[in-house]
């Protein structure tokens, strides 16, 4: 645009107002101004109204009614009568009215309609200035249905949701919210956050912890509604940020966790009825192997003070009596001693402690407790043990009591012959193990017999000997084997003899 | 002079054979059938050893050897526990409690007084007199029996010529 004289001339301002109008005509892109006479015959069309409705001036001007950028409808209800009519009594019309383009796609327009007069102030027609505004309009339902959808999204969450400023003071909730705390909408709004809740103090940090740490998670706290009622609840919360990237406030989101609390709580009280069943169970065995003993004591006792023939001497009838007392009772004792390591294990209650065992010095032990045993049998005893000493990470109690059960009933089951223990080291599918190996020349153990063999008191009748055992060695010695990462295998031809074989894993 | 034993058990069959079998050994053991009764006898007696029950009535073993420990006068006096408490763990408790020994029930009464002489005779009692049983299965305690049947034979051949001594 030309720059204004300072000391214009009228003629020149005339001319300068011309250019100015036409420049204003042409190059208000935006805004389609359209001049009409009294009947609707277009006479002006300027850019804007080309861009707009897609006609060019040349189609229209002078050739065009104004009818073809209103709908037909609103033609037909005689609308735009009316409004023209209005325009001219009260000099001009503003409003919002659906036009159609060239291409016959419907749009709205807010429109301003003023009369144009003559120099004698007669009307000569009308002149339009409109706007598309069908973006404006989608821009605005878009809004309003992307807030719609927040809202909802809000609304329709199962936690209560609250946002607060910095301060934490809320501005906005859901109605989760109002149901968990009994206050209104407008109440919760504009009031402190920390307020609903028993422990204001765990609330307000809560707060400036999410403000400073941008998230937090499970944190609990206990809401206090309006009628008194408690409800623990689970906040999980984060900060946010306008567009801008200022901090703005915080979202939290409380989750209703007192179900789980009392869930939790009901597992806890469970926990503590089977820790003290297990307690219960644990003394019973401690008072049964107690109460147990205590009779045996005696019956022990005064059978050896009398077979030690303190109180005076006996015949040979009363020895072998006394006698049969005394290993009735012994075995008795054995049996309590059995049953009382099965329940313990059963109940997971061993403890077992690994620790480097030489592997030679248990075999020295066990030899040395049942040598004298097999002796006395007249079975000739033999140990085997490594060439090199070595040592096995395992418990050595339980590793002593599976050899000496192993032996023992080698020894017990051989009448004729010997008891072998041997150990070697060897290497399986990778694994270094320990292979201990009882071989005996005794009864031997029928097929159909072996498959039961490590069942408790599934003693088996071998040859007149049932009586020595308690029907649990094996069953224990098994579960033991287990204990230690091992097993026992049995090989047995009837008449023959037996091998029972240890095998322990190298850990 | 024998050094004098007391011994605290509830049972009475029990109580008699301990004293039985000290007796037959000759001692002269003196013998109380609850806690308190035992702490009241053991006062100004000059005792070397107190056996001791564990499981008893309104005193048990282990508040005698709190009071015994914690009692100037007594404190001295050697503690050993006899018990039908013989199960794992046991033993350590009740030697961690404050006793010097641990025999547990049933007693073997072959070696029972080898196994209480050893708590008169040295100030550390052996280790292997400290037993266990229940850390040994079946034939490990017929073994141990085995094992140790010549000194309960020596014992008892000992105390049936003291006997025969006596009575000639």
């Amino acid at each position: 645009m030309e720059a204004v004289h300072p000391n214009p001339t009228l003629s020149y301002d005339l001319k300068e107002a011309e250019s100015l109008i036409s420049n204003i005509l042409q190059f208000s892109t935006e805004y389609s101004i359209i001049g009409q006479d009294l009947d609707g015959n277009i006479l002006l069309w300027n850019e804007g109204a080309h861009r707009i409705y897609g006609y060019e001036a040349e189609e229209v001007v002078g050739k065009a009614n104004f009818s073809i950028l209103h709908s037909p409808a609103e033609m037909e209800a005689d609308k735009l009568q009316e409004i023209m009519a209005g325009v001219l009594r009260s000099g001009k019309w503003e409003g919002v009215i659906g036009q159609i383009r060239k291409n016959e796609e419907w749009f709205p327009a807010r429109v301003v309609i003023t009369p144009r007069r003559d120099a004698a102030s007669r009307p000569i027609g009308f002149l339009l200035i409109s706007k598309d505004i069908s973006d404006e309009i989608r821009l605005t339902e878009e809004l309003k249905a992307s807030q719609f959808y927040t809202r909802s999204l809000i609304e329709s969450n199962i936690d209560a949701l609250t946002v607060t400023d910095q301060f934490g003071i809320i501005t906005d909730i859901n109605r989760q919210m109002v149901a968990l705390t009994g206050f209104s909408r407008g109440d919760l709004i504009g009031s402190a956050f920390k307020q609903y809740f028993t422990d204001p103090r765990r609330a307000a940090e809560g707060i400036a912890r999410v403000l400073r740490d941008e998230k937090v998670t499970d944190y609990e706290l206990t809401v206090q509604s309006r009628d008194g009622q408690e409800t623990v609840v689970s906040y999980n919360m984060t900060r946010f940020f306008d567009w801008e990237g200022n901090l703005r406030g915080v979202f939290a989101a409380a989750r209703d966790v007192t179900e789980r609390k009392v869930f939790e709580q009901t597992l806890q009280e469970k926990n503590a009825e089977l820790e003290k069943a297990n307690r219960a169970k644990d003394s019973f065995l401690a008072g049964m192997s107690h109460e147990l003993r205590t009779p045996l004591n005696a019956i022990l006792g005064f059978t050896g003070t009398l077979l030690m023939q303190l109180p005076g001497p006996l015949n040979d009838d009363q020895k072998k009596q006394l006698t049969i007392i005394k290993s009735s009772a012994k075995h008795l004792l054995s049996l309590i001693n059995d049953l009382l390591d099965v329940a313990k294990i059963e109940s997971g209650k061993v403890k077992l402690t690994f620790e480097p065992v030489a592997v030679n010095s248990v075999l020295d032990e066990v030899a040395t407790a049942l040598r004298p045993l097999a002796e006395d049998k007249g079975l000739v005893f033999k140990v085997q043990p490594l060439k090199r000493e070595a040592q096995i990470q395992t418990d050595h109690r339980a590793l002593n009591q599976i050899l000496l059960n192993l032996v023992s009933n080698a020894i017990k089951f051989t009448d004729h012959g010997s008891v072998c223990l041997e150990v070697e080291r060897a290497r399986q599918n990778g694994t270094k193990l320990t292979r201990f190996r009882v071989t005996d020349t005794g009864v031997g153990i029928r097929p159909d017999d072996q498959t039961r063999l490590f069942q408790a008191f599934s003693q088996l009748d071998r040859s007149g000997h049932r009586e020595e055992g308690t029907g649990l060695g094996l069953h224990l010695s098994q579960m033991l084997a287990g204990l230690l990462g091992g097993h026992i295998y049995c090989e047995s031809e009837y008449g023959k003899g037996s091998i029972f074989t240890l095998t322990i894993k190298d850990s | 002079m024998k050094p004098r034993i007391l011994i605290i058990e509830d049972n009475a069959a029990n109580l008699e054979l301990m004293a039985y079998l000290l007796g037959a050994f000759g001692y002269t053991p003196l013998t109380a059938s609850d806690g308190a009764e035992g702490l009241a006898l053991a006062r100004g007696k000059e005792l070397t050893l107190i056996l001791c029950d564990i499981g008893m009535g309104d005193m048990d073993g282990y508040a005698v050897v709190r009071h015994v420990k914690a009692d100037p006068a007594l404190q001295k006096i050697r503690l050993v526990a006899v018990t039908a408490y013989a199960m794992v763990g046991d033993r350590d408790k009740i030697l961690a409690a404050g006793f010097d020994g641990y025999i547990a029930k049933p007693i073997d009464p072959e070696i029972f007084v080898g196994q209480v002489e050893a708590f008169l005779t040295s100030d550390r009692p052996p280790a292997e007199l400290v037993l266990s049983p229940q850390a040994a299965t079946e034939p490990d305690r017929e073994a141990a029996d085995a094992g140790q049947l010549s000194h309960g034979e020596t014992i008892g051949k000992r105390n049936r010529n003291k006997r025969n001594g006596k009575r000639e």
